[in-house]
């Protein structure tokens, strides 16, 4: 079935190396945060990125968005190189793919309110719109990701981690956007939020009928909400399949390990 | 707000009080007085003198004194300049000082901030590399160098503008001694600017907004200029305090009538009701700055209460 889905973003060969001395003398090390990765992104799947920590799941976030430059390699965007794309093309391509980040309260600018935090985008995007249609939009908003409206000239620091990235969110999906990249999204939060930060994607999803990639280093999460799976390890993809398929017969054996270290609801009787 | 400031100029009295105790002893502490000569003077003039000036009194009576008249806002009359009180010495000198050294931290303020956003969004390039080697100098050279060859250059040797005098304010008059005032500030100030800038640049709320789209320059005026002009508006106010009461080197290089001189003239001299009087100046001052710095960092910040 998802074979027939059209191809929105296509990754070739992505590479990033930094270059760094460990001492003043030593020779320089060449740091292969990602290593020649491949991928295609399907519209209307969710693609789960999943790893252990500085396997360079981040990294292929930030590179896909264009917000650290590359080494090498090409990333497409409906059949365009994002390399050729002139500055009102590449605000166009950040109103359509948009990300929620790990930290909810860093991300926040800590002087602005909770309202003009997600009114920011709208204000960029969208000039025409009159403060009254805005304000009915985050209105709208705001219900949709849960959050009170009472919070609207709240600060950040004033809310809950589940709250800013509900925050986070809202002011992510607000453009309308057809790509969310979710990067580790719950890894900051306690067990019961992440379950309804996850439902609520799971809801947007069906909603604003969205393409999500979802980074995890939490293959649980990664089962409950992928269709697709991205086991990466140091900078290289070890498997890219499907995720029932991935969980009944892995066969790398570092997704292996993987799979057996998730913990078990049922503690195992020894 | 209002009860947060009532609070802390309430808070400011007790403080004055122990600077002014504090500045009392200690002058009267140091060798010598205001009225010790190399010739001695007849024992019944001296005496005279010691009268007129209540030195005879025990210290602590003429700490009460001085309290006393202060309270009714006198600074008493100063020991050396003859025929001037401490009120009309700093009457006449402190607009020319407050002159210059608002002035000078104004432009400072904005020329500084400008260069060191400008060098950390260019960080690592030859603008980034000229701004800091230029600053590093100006923070370097002292000002009495730097203003003798200003003076020297524009006054002598280019000949258009004024090398001394106060002129009764004129702007060609001011020219020369806020540019030597202001030099290393905007030196000092740009390199803050430029390491603050940096800082907040890498957090993770820049990112988020440059993954919403918006343009790098509404980034900057928007989110970071809040954030990085923090550490700056610490700075100031002290460094306004200590512009505004003046600068001795500068004011004694431009010939200008400031109130610079006295704290350290008066010091020297022994003038103890002028040294108490702008050193009462300068704290007062300084404490109302430090007052307009911690509501201007609460309106910067909210997560900062007051």
């Amino acid at each position: 079935m998802k074979n027939e889905a059209t191809n929105i973003l296509t990754v070739d060969n992505l590479k990033l190396h930094y270059s760094s001395a460990k001492g003043f003398f030593s020779k320089k090390e060449i740091v292969k945060a990602v290593d020649d990765i491949s991928f295609n992104l399907l519209e209307g799947e969710t693609l789960g990125i999943v790893g252990e920590s500085g396997s360079g799941k981040s990294s292929i976030c930030r590179l896909v968005l264009n917000l650290i430059s590359k080494s090498s390699g090409k990333i497409t965007w409906f059949d365009k190189d994002l390399d050729t794309f002139n500055k009102k093309q590449m605000k166009e391509f950040r109103r359509k793919v948009q990300i929620i980040f790990q930290d909810p309260y860093g991300s926040l600018d800590p002087r602005m309110t909770i309202g003009s935090i997600i009114k920011e985008p709208l204000d960029i995007f969208n000039k025409k719109f009159l403060k009254k249609e805005k304000e009915k939009i985050i209105t709208e908003l705001m219900n949709d990701v849960g959050l009170s409206n009472e919070l609207f000239n709240r600060y950040p620091h004033e809310l809950s981690g589940g709250q800013c990235q509900r925050v986070g969110i809202a002011r992510a999906i607000i453009n309308k956007p057809s790509v969310l990249i979710c990067d580790e999204p719950v890894s900051a939060l306690d067990l019961s939020i992440q379950a309804q930060i996850l439902d609520l994607l799971k809801n947007l999803k069906n909603k604003y009928s969205l393409t999500l990639v979802f980074v995890s280093h939490d293959l649980s999460v990664i089962k409950s909400i992928c269709d697709n799976v991205i086991v990466l390890r140091s900078g290289k993809i070890v498997e890219n399949r499907e995720v029932n398929d991935l969980f009944r017969n892995p066969e790398n054996e570092y997704t292996k390990k993987l799979i057996s270290s998730v913990p078990s609801p049922i503690p195992l009787k020894r | 707000m209002i009860k947060f400031i009532t609070k802390r100029l309430l808070i400011a009295i007790p403080t004055l009080l122990i600077i002014i105790a504090f500045g009392f002893i200690m002058m009267r502490v140091a060798p010598g007085g205001p009225f010790t000569n190399e010739r001695a003077l007849p024992p019944e003039i001296e005496r005279n003198i010691q009268e007129a000036y209540n030195l005879n009194k025990p210290l602590y009576e003429q700490f009460f004194i001085y309290i006393k008249n202060l309270s009714v806002g006198d600074f008493g009359p100063s020991f050396k300049y003859k025929d001037f009180t401490v009120n009309e010495l700093i009457i006449s000198g402190l607009p020319v000082s407050a002159t210059l050294g608002l002035s000078s931290i104004i432009i400072s303020l904005f020329l500084g901030s400008f260069l060191g956003i400008i060098a950390a969004v260019k960080r690592n390039t030859y603008f980034d590399y000229s701004v800091m080697s230029v600053s590093l100098v100006g923070i370097c050279v002292p000002s009495f160098v730097m203003a003798p060859i200003l003076s020297l250059f524009f006054g002598l040797y280019l000949g258009i503008l004024p090398t001394s005098g106060w002129n009764g304010g004129s702007i060609l008059n001011l020219i020369l001694p806020i540019t030597a005032l202001s030099l290393p500030q905007i030196a000092v100030i740009s390199r803050m600017m430029r390491a603050s800038t940096i800082e907040v640049l890498n957090s993770n709320f820049i990112r988020t907004a440059r993954s919403k789209g918006l343009k790098s320059s509404y980034i900057i005026r928007k989110h970071v200029i809040r954030a990085s002009i923090l550490p700056i508006i610490e700075y100031l106010a002290p460094a306004s305090a200590g512009l505004m009461t003046g600068s001795i080197i500068v004011e004694q290089i431009f010939g200008l009538p400031g109130i610079g001189r006295y704290f350290v003239v008066g010091a020297l001299q022994r003038d103890y009701t002028l040294v108490s009087g702008v050193m009462i100046l300068y704290a007062s001052l300084l404490i109302i700055l430090i007052l307009i710095t911690d509501i201007l960092r609460a309106y910067l910040d909210p997560r900062v209460k007051i």
